[in-house]
């Protein structure tokens, strides 16, 4: 027993010692076995990066640090450190430059732009268009320019201080920009800032690592650098270049096709059949009709595709000799909508019912441009509402003041959120692509109505990419084989 | 005229869009500078546009005065306020105290106001589409009332009663699962199809087989 007591005292001791000689002595730090530059790939803006392999001894405590010099065998100075369990500096995190490679796990990267930009600045008296000052700076350097605003009365200052690029000496000083006068902020000194220049600066790199607590890094003997390059492609969309070319293929295909052969099926959209009911209703009644184009201006594709429809509607209102009304939220489509509505009438043999008074322009505003259409409902009382673009929050305002004049309502949007708004308020909506696809069912133009059959093709893509997708991705989950991990970045969306 | 209404147009539309296109898979500092530069264009045409606008806007006025058409006096309103707009804007600038009072004190809370009867029709929508008139019907309903029950201070309550190995029928839960799963497949489905039909739409407007936003046919 004595022994034994004996034993287990010196044990605890002889293990307690370890223990706090182990915590005392902290683990030996491991230095990369990599480490090397390449050019940033996908970008032209001269920057490289430095890659290095990931270390076994990082952590919270452990930074690694990169030295720069503009020669090889000149002496380097402190360029960054950076905490080694940062999340940015892993390989893995940015898989536009460097793919889903396993391998990328165990890697660590920073990017860095050697480009220098020459810059001039010039402060000008407004009144009299006289130069005050104009100095020339390298960025990055160490001038400072900072605009200041004082958020009470609203006048700006301008501080700065640079480094002159000829003599090297430090100037600083203080501008006015703007002072107020009479209850007003009124300009009186202007700052103009213009790239001259850009060149690239060689340099030089080389990595460290240390504790937080130690003095010195333990430094890899590797110097390293990089020429940065033009790229003229970014690989990391290959994939979406290919299905946009397939897209085109399959597009020009079905238009030669339906050239040929114009009998294209097409399924029934009940919205779309409803068109002429609303048109002929609203004769009936003698109340017109109202069309939207909704939120956006002629710039966006939903605003065309819902011009496109306007010229169809256009022409069948014109047809039955009825009214159509199209208050526009923006000056261009206003403008366009008034040419496509007048091209429909004079196709229909009717150029004199034209009236460009009935297409006119509301607000930019988008509460504004909703009360004002709301407005015109309840007085206009049309019979039949056209609601086809995109809409955001006006959508329900719009479509429920429509419900309460008993108007029949056809809608269509591309934007998800609204759809439900107008399946709610609306008479027949259209959903997401039966809006694009509206024209070409309407106009059944044989060259029109083969890109929906393009588009058809498109679909069955995007399904077997999915399928694909979610194959190669369960296989690469079984099996670790990085092989089926680049087919799943081929098929992920970038 | 048959070139200045058409082929003129229809060749700057395949110039900008091939070239923008082309433009967007090239990692060059002039793709940058040509994308952001066509954007100024398009800012600044929309500039221009806006004196048609207001030009459009006096004009459908105008007529609605001088016919004395129903709600003819709101048009007076119209005249009065856009005079007094124009002056403080072009009197004081846009960042000058009465500008800025007629954009914080009458604008916003017109357009909040405006914004707030959303609430009612809300209301209104939502007890004509959730009536259970069919087997569609009565799910969108049921699925309606477990999100709104999840989406208030109520739903928080059933959770905290619910024992742990049940939290996950807890009604913000099964919100979460309702908009995260099936809401977001059918989300995805339609946002699949609005993309291919804008590359297709595009495809129309670029290579010119769709032209009805230039007005007639050929």
């Amino acid at each position: 027993m004595r022994e034994f007591l004996i034993f287990f005292f010196v044990s605890a001791i002889i293990v307690s010692a370890f223990l706090l000689y182990a915590e005392e002595t902290p683990e030996k730090l491991i230095l990369p076995q990599e480490f090397y530059a390449i050019d940033s790939p996908e970008e032209s803006t001269g920057s490289i990066c430095l890659i290095w392999s990931k270390s076994p001894t990082e952590g919270k405590d452990i930074e690694y640090f990169i030295y720069q010099s503009t020669s090889k065998e000149g002496s380097f100075t402190e360029f960054e450190k950076i905490d080694s369990t940062n999340e940015k500096l892993k390989l893995s995190s940015n898989s536009t430059y460097f793919g889903l490679w396993k391998r990328n796990e165990n890697y660590r990267y920073k990017e860095i732009n050697l480009t220098i930009k020459t810059i001039r600045t010039t402060i000008k008296d407004i009144s009299t268009g006289n130069e005050l000052l104009s100095y020339t700076y390298e960025e990055p350097g160490e001038t400072v320019e900072k605009f200041k605003t004082d958020s009470e009365t609203g006048e700006e200052v301008f501080n700065y201080s640079y480094k002159d690029i000829n003599t090297g000496e430090v100037k600083s000083g203080v501008f006015v920009i703007s002072k107020r006068v009479d209850d007003k902020t009124k300009a009186i000194n202007e700052v103009i800032t213009k790239v001259i220049a850009t060149r690239i600066d060689p340099k030089y790199f080389k990595l460290g690592m240390m504790r937080k607590t130690d003095l010195e890094p333990l430094m890899l003997p590797d110097i390293v650098t990089a020429q940065p390059r033009i790229n003229f492609f970014k690989w990391s969309k290959l994939n979406n270049i290919v299905v946009l070319i397939l897209m085109y293929i399959f597009v020009y295909y079905y238009i030669n096709k339906a050239k040929k052969n114009p009998n294209i099926f097409l399924r029934k959209i009940a919205g779309l059949d409803a068109v002429d009911d609303a048109i002929g209703r609203a004769t009936e009644m003698g109340k017109p009709i109202l069309y939207s184009t909704g939120y956006y201006d002629a710039s966006e594709i939903s605003t065309i595709a819902s011009i496109n429809i306007l010229g169809q509607v256009a022409k069948k209102v014109a047809n039955y000799d009825s009214r159509i009304i199209v208050p526009c939220k923006w000056p261009i489509a206003m403008t366009v909508c008034q040419e496509v509505v007048k091209e429909a009438y004079i196709d229909a043999g009717r150029p004199d019912a034209y009236n460009p008074n009935d297409i006119f322009f509301i607000a930019g505003e988008q509460f504004s441009y909703t009360a004002a259409v709301n407005g015109l409902m309840v007085r206009e009382k049309p019979a039949a509402n056209f609601l086809l673009g995109t809409f955001a929050g006006e959508s329900l305002l719009l479509a429920e003041t429509g419900n309460t004049i008993g108007a029949i309502q056809i809608a269509g949007t591309d934007s998800v959120y609204q759809i439900p708004f107008f399946i709610a308020a609306c008479d027949y909506c259209l959903i997401g692509e039966e809006l694009y696809a509206a024209s070409a069912y309407l106009s059944r133009e044989p060259r029109i109505v083969g890109t929906l059959k393009g588009q058809d093709m498109g679909k069955i893509l995007i399904v077997l990419a999915i399928v694909l997708g979610i194959f190669f991705v369960t296989l690469s989950s079984f099996t670790y084989n990085e092989y089926f991990n680049l087919i799943k970045y081929f098929f992920t969306v970038r | 005229m048959q070139l200045y209404k058409r082929r003129i147009p229809l060749t700057i539309v395949f110039i900008m869009g091939i070239g923008l296109i082309i433009c967007y898979y090239i990692p060059l500092k002039t793709s940058d500078n040509i994308l952001n530069e066509s954007m100024k264009w398009v800012r600044i045409i929309a500039a221009f546009s806006l004196v048609i606008g207001v030009y459009s806007l006096m004009r459908s006025h105008y007529i609605k005065i001088s016919k004395q058409s129903s709600g003819w006096a709101y048009s007076i309103v119209m005249f009065i306020f856009l005079i007094i707009t124009l002056i403080a804007g072009f009197g004081w600038g846009s960042k000058g105290k009465s500008f800025q009072w007629i954009f914080d004190w009458i604008n916003v809370p017109a357009s909040s106001t405006v914004f707030s009867i959303l609430a009612f029709y809300i209301a209104s929508a939502a007890y004509r589409a959730f009536r259970a008139r069919n087997v569609e019907a009565a799910v969108m309903l049921v699925a309606a009332i477990i999100v709104m029950v999840g989406r208030i201070p109520f739903g928080d309550m059933i959770a905290d009663k619910l024992p742990q190995s049940l939290k996950f029928l807890s009604p913000s839960s099964l919100v979460d699962w309702l908009m995260n799963k099936p809401g977001m497949a059918a989300r995805r489905a339609i946002m699949l199809g609005i993309c291919l039909s804008v590359i297709a739409t595009s495809m129309r407007i670029i290579f010119g087989i769709e032209r009805t936003y230039m007005g007639g046919k050929d």
